[in-house]
């Protein structure tokens, strides 16, 4: 079977082939299941956002300029659908966004896949850890460390998805990162 | 830390130490920061503490879909009509090549009905007669022309 390359089912995707909707959908599924699950953590329903973002993305595939990778694109509009999520949030008083879990918060979703044998433990602590870290932080702060040492994107692609200049991003990720060794300082001694 | 004027304190180094982790300082800077690492107990622990943090971070597994969500966003493309956006790109494209079957049988029709510039040259020299300037007439043109001599023969 003849491989498609990105560029050719994004094409198809603009002249509403499903198919190729699929397929593209089936590449960054998992990706863009993990930033939203980063970025709001047991605060929204995730399932229901990922569905969101993909739903915006081939809504507006037209608006794709190609400027930017197709990845990047999304990631964007991925990070857009959760900051306007929080900030909706904060608005109508639903959830405390920028207020730490309760630390007796479950964190199963985080260590699903794993078999936890002794060896993982300390690791799953220090990952759930992290993971109370990252949702302590405020949401740009937030975005530009789960892109970057999360996702792994560069700096250059994380200052595109973010829509703030390379430095504005250097900053963010330095202060964030910052917080998070402040954090996490008892469990990393 | 103490040290000689060209060493930096630790606030100028923790403010780039994140950047230094990454590898992304380069030239004196860089110089100046290893120098001072080399020498600082305290920066040295932040910087072991920060590349830890980032390993981790990196090392975070995945979360796991619960559900696919396929079924339920091909379904919601299908009733905004998302589809149809490629019935209409194939209508387009048959109605672009129709035009362009209309434009190129109108060419051909015409250019079958028009003798060519060729023909026609030779249509006017065997179909004309030329008068004392010489200059080519219409088989029209020559009647009166024709009657105009013998009008002038006879007077």
């Amino acid at each position: 079977m003849q491989t498609v390359d990105e560029a050719e089912l994004v094409r198809r995707c603009r002249q509403g082939d499903l198919k190729s909707a699929e397929q593209l959908f089936r590449v960054y599924h998992r990706p863009i299941h993990n930033l939203v699950g980063r970025m709001l953590h047991e605060r929204g329903d995730v399932e229901d956002l990922v569905q969101e973002v993909f739903l915006r993305a081939f809504g507006s595939i037209g608006g794709f300029r190609e400027e930017a990778s197709f990845k990047t694109w999304l990631m964007r509009i991925g990070t857009n659908t959760c900051l306007n999520f929080i900030e909706k949030s904060k608005r109508q008083g639903m959830d405390s966004l920028d207020d730490p879990l309760d630390s007796g918060d479950t964190r199963g979703d985080l260590l699903v896949g794993r078999g936890s044998p002794e060896g993982d433990l300390l690791a799953d602590e220090m990952g759930a850890r992290l993971q109370e870290a990252i949702d302590r932080l405020s949401p740009d702060f937030r975005a530009v460390l789960v892109l970057r040492d999360v996702q792994g994107l560069s700096y250059e692609e994380v200052a595109q998805v973010v829509g703030v200049n390379l430095g504005t991003v250097k900053s963010r990720l330095a202060r964030a990162r910052a917080l998070c060794v402040t954090w996490m300082k008892e469990y990393l001694s | 830390m103490k040290g000689g004027a060209m060493e930096r304190d630790c606030t100028w180094v923790q403010e780039r130490i994140s950047f230094y982790a990454d590898g992304i300082v380069q030239g004196d800077e860089e110089r100046l920061l290893h120098a001072h690492l080399r020498g600082c107990a305290d920066c040295a622990a932040t910087l072991a503490d920060l590349l830890r943090t980032v390993h981790i971070l990196e090392h975070l597994p995945d979360l796991e879909p619960s559900e696919d969500p396929w079924e339920a966003i091909s379904f919601s493309l299908r009733r905004s009509g998302f589809h149809k956006k490629r019935l209409l790109a194939r209508a387009g494209r048959f109605a672009a090549a129709a035009l362009l079957g209309i434009a190129g049988l109108t060419y051909a029709l015409s250019a079958f009905m028009t003798p060519p510039q060729a023909d026609m040259n030779a249509y006017w020299r065997e179909h004309a007669i030329f008068t004392a300037q010489g200059i080519p007439m219409t088989v029209g043109a020559n009647v009166v022309a024709i009657e105009a001599t013998y009008r002038m023969q006879k007077e």
